[in-house]
C-alpha cells in the first residue's frame, strides 16, 4: 500500500481524475460532485507534490530555509 | 489580401495551440530531442486548456452571483462590463490590428540585436493588447502615427516588465528561462509607490506567504475555504436557494483547488525547454541569458495570486456599488488579472501586501472603465463585433493598464498634463526597473529590512 501512495504514476492517474471529474461538473453541471474534486486536489497538493514535483519541492524547501536560517542568525526586532 | 483576417485565422486556432506549437519549434531550435520538444508541447497545451477552463469557469460562476446582487440591491450600473473577449472582438475588427504584430516582432528583434533585452516574446496571441492601445489611442487622439507609436511604446515596455521578472519567477516557481511580458503586470509599476511605503511599515516586512498564513489562520487560509466562503457569501447575498448557494461555493472551492495542481503540470512541461534553452545560449551566445515571453497563467501555482484575486472579488463589486460616478458592475471581468500579477511580482508574494495594494488601487480600473466606456461603445457600434444592449454602454473592468492608455491617449490630443503624467508614469517606471535590476528578488527585501534593524 506505502509503494502504491509513493508510485508517481498513482499520483498522476488521480490528479488526471481529478480533472476528468472537474469537466465532467462543468459541462454536466453535477456541481456537486466538486466536493471530490476539493477533497482529491488538497490530497494531491499535500501528499503528491513531493512525488510528482520533487524539484519544485526541493526549490520551495532551500528557499524557505534560507530565510529561517538568515532569521536565526540575529535577534531582530521588527520596529 | 485581408492580412488582418490571415493573421486572425493564425490566432484563431487560440493560445493553447499556438504556444504549444511555438514551444515545440523554439525547442527544436535550441536542440531538444523532437520527442521531448512533442512532450513539452503537448503538456503546455493541455496544461494551458486545463487553466483557461478553470479561469473562465470562475467568471463564469461569479458573474451571475454577481449580477443576481446587484439586481436585488437595486445597483444601476448601466456599462455592461465584457471582459478582455469583447476588447479583442473590438481590436480585431480593426484593419490595422494585424500590423501591430509585425511592430511587435520587429521591435522585439531589434531590441534582443541592440542587446537591450534579453527577453523572446512568444506570446503572441495576447500582442492583440498592443493593438487595441493602438485603437484607442487613435479613437482618443486622431493620430495613427501616434498610435503606432504608443503601441511601440507598450511593446518595449513589455519586454522590460519581462526582463526584470525573469529572475524573480525563476526564484519564486523555479523555472528557468521564462518570465511574463504581459502589459497587465504594468500595475506593480503604479503600485509601486505605496509598495515603497510600505517597507517602513513593520507589519508588511513579515513574512506573509501562503504557508505563514496558514499557520497563523489555519484552514481559513486555505484558497479552497477563501474561495467556499466568498462563492456562499455572493451567492446568498445575490439571494440564491440554499442548494444553488452550495453549488456556487463547491465549484469555486474546487477550483481553488484544482488550480495549483493544473499549474504544477504546466509549469513542469517548461522545465526541460527552459534547461535546455538556457545551455544552448550558454554554448552559442557568451554572456546572455535570454528568457522566453508566455502568458501570465504560468504563475497558476503561486496560491498568493489565487487568494488574492478571489477575495477582491467581493471588494471590487461593493467598491463598484459605492463609488461615485462609477459605472460598471465587474462581471467578466470580476477576476482582475492585473492586479494578481502585478501585486505578486511586485511584492514577491507577500500576500498582505498584495490584498492591501488591491483594495486601493482596485478603484484605477473601474474609474478606467467608466472613462472608456464611451470609446468601447463606439468603437462597438462602429465595428459591430459586439452587439451594445439599448441605453446601456460597454466596457472592460478590469482593463490592463488604464492609466498607460489614457495618459497616452490624451497626450495625443496635445493635452499637457496628460503629456506630463505620461512622462512621470513612464520615469516611475524606469525608476522600479532599476529597483528591480538591484534587487531582482523583492521577498529578499524583506530580510533586508530586518537586517537593517537588526544593525
Amino acid at each position: 500500500m506505502k509503494l502504491f501512495l509513493e508510485s508517481r504514476s498513482f499520483w498522476t492517474g488521480l490528479s488526471f481524475l481529478t480533472f476528468l471529474i472537474f469537466a465532467v461538473a462543468i459541462v454536466f453541471h453535477i456541481y456537486w460532485i466538486n466536493i471530490f474534486v476539493i477533497i482529491l486536489g488538497l490530497a494531491i497538493n499535500k501528499y503528491a507534490s513531493p512525488i510528482l514535483f520533487p524539484e519544485q519541492t526541493k526549490h520551495k524547501k532551500m528557499q524557505a530555509q534560507r530565510l529561517e536560517e538568515f532569521r536565526a542568525r540575529k535577534d531582530y526586532k521588527i520596529r | 489580401m485581408d492580412w488582418n483576417s490571415v493573421v486572425q485565422a493564425i490566432l484563431g486556432v487560440g493560445a493553447q495551440v499556438l504556444i504549444p506549437i511555438l514551444i515545440i519549434i523554439l525547442g527544436l531550435i535550441f536542440g531538444m530531442k523532437p520527442s521531448k520538444a512533442v512532450l513539452s508541447g503537448l503538456y503546455l497545451g493541455t496544461g494551458f486548456i486545463g487553466m483557461t477552463m478553470a479561469i473562465n469557469q470562475l467568471t463564469a460562476a461569479v458573474s451571475p452571483a454577481a449580477k443576481a446582487l446587484a439586481k436585488y440591491t437595486g445597483i444601476n450600473l448601466p456599462a455592461v462590463d465584457f471582459g478582455w473577449t469583447g476588447a479583442a472582438a473590438i481590436t480585431w475588427a480593426w484593419p490595422l490590428a494585424f500590423t501591430f504584430f509585425v511592430i511587435e516582432i520587429v521591435i522585439n528583434v531589434v531590441m534582443l540585436l541592440m542587446k537591450w533585452t534579453n527577453t523572446m516574446n512568444a506570446d503572441m496571441w495576447n500582442v492583440w493588447g498592443i493593438a487595441l492601445t493602438g485603437y484607442m489611442v487613435y479613437q482618443m487622439s486622431g493620430s495613427l502615427i501616434w498610435a503606432y507609436v504608443a503601441g511601440g511604446i507598450q511593446v518595449v515596455i513589455s519586454l522590460k516588465l519581462g526582463d526584470m521578472w525573469a529572475p524573480e519567477i525563476k526564484d519564486m516557481l523555479g523555472y528557468e528561462g521564462v518570465t511574463v511580458p504581459h502589459i497587465e503586470a504594468f500595475t506593480a509599476v503604479i503600485m509601486s509607490p505605496v509598495n515603497k511605503i510600505m517597507d517602513f511599515i513593520p507589519v508588511f516586512n513579515r513574512k506573509w506567504d501562503a504557508a505563514s498564513l496558514k499557520r497563523k489562520i489555519g484552514v481559513l487560509s486555505e484558497p479552497v475555504t477563501m474561495g467556499a466562503i466568498i462563492g456562499l457569501v455572493l451567492a446568498l447575498a445575490g439571494h440564491y436557494s440554499i442548494g444553488d448557494a452550495l453549488n456556487l461555493a463547491v465549484t469555486t472551492g474546487a477550483i481553488m483547488a484544482i488550480f495549483p495542481v493544473m499549474a504544477k503540470f504546466f509549469m513542469d512541461a517548461l522545465t526541460p525547454f527552459g534547461t535546455q534553452m538556457s545551455n544552448f545560449m550558454k554554448k552559442h551566445v557568451k554572456g546572455r541569458d535570454f528568457v522566453i515571453g508566455l502568458d501570465w497563467p504560468i504563475l497558476g501555482q503561486s496560491t498568493e495570486l489565487w487568494v488574492t484575486m478571489v477575495v477582491l472579488i467581493p471588494v471590487a463589486i461593493l467598491f463598484a456599488a459605492i463609488l461615485p460616478g462609477n459605472t460598471i458592475l465587474p462581471l467578466a471581468g470580476v477576476i482582475n488579472y492585473c492586479i494578481g500579477v502585478g501585486g505578486l511580482l511586485l511584492t514577491g508574494g507577500n500576500l498582505l501586501r498584495m490584498l492591501v495594494l488591491g483594495v486601493i488601487y482596485q478603484p484605477l480600473f473601474l474609474y478606467g472603465a467608466t472613462y472608456f466606456a464611451n470609446i468601447f461603445t463606439k468603437l462597438a457600434k462602429e465595428t459591430g463585433a459586439i452587439t451594445v444592449p439599448k441605453g446601456s454602454s460597454v466596457s472592460w473592468s478590469s482593463i490592463e493598464a488604464p492609466e498607460l492608455r489614457f495618459l497616452m491617449g490624451l497626450s495625443g490630443r496635445g493635452n499637457v498634463w496628460a503629456i506630463v503624467g505620461l512622462v512621470v508614469l513612464l520615469a516611475l517606471f524606469v525608476w522600479l526597473y532599476r529597483q528591480f535590476m538591484k534587487n531582482p528578488i523583492p521577498a529578499n527585501k524583506y530580510s533586508k529590512l530586518i537586517k537593517k534593524e537588526a544593525k
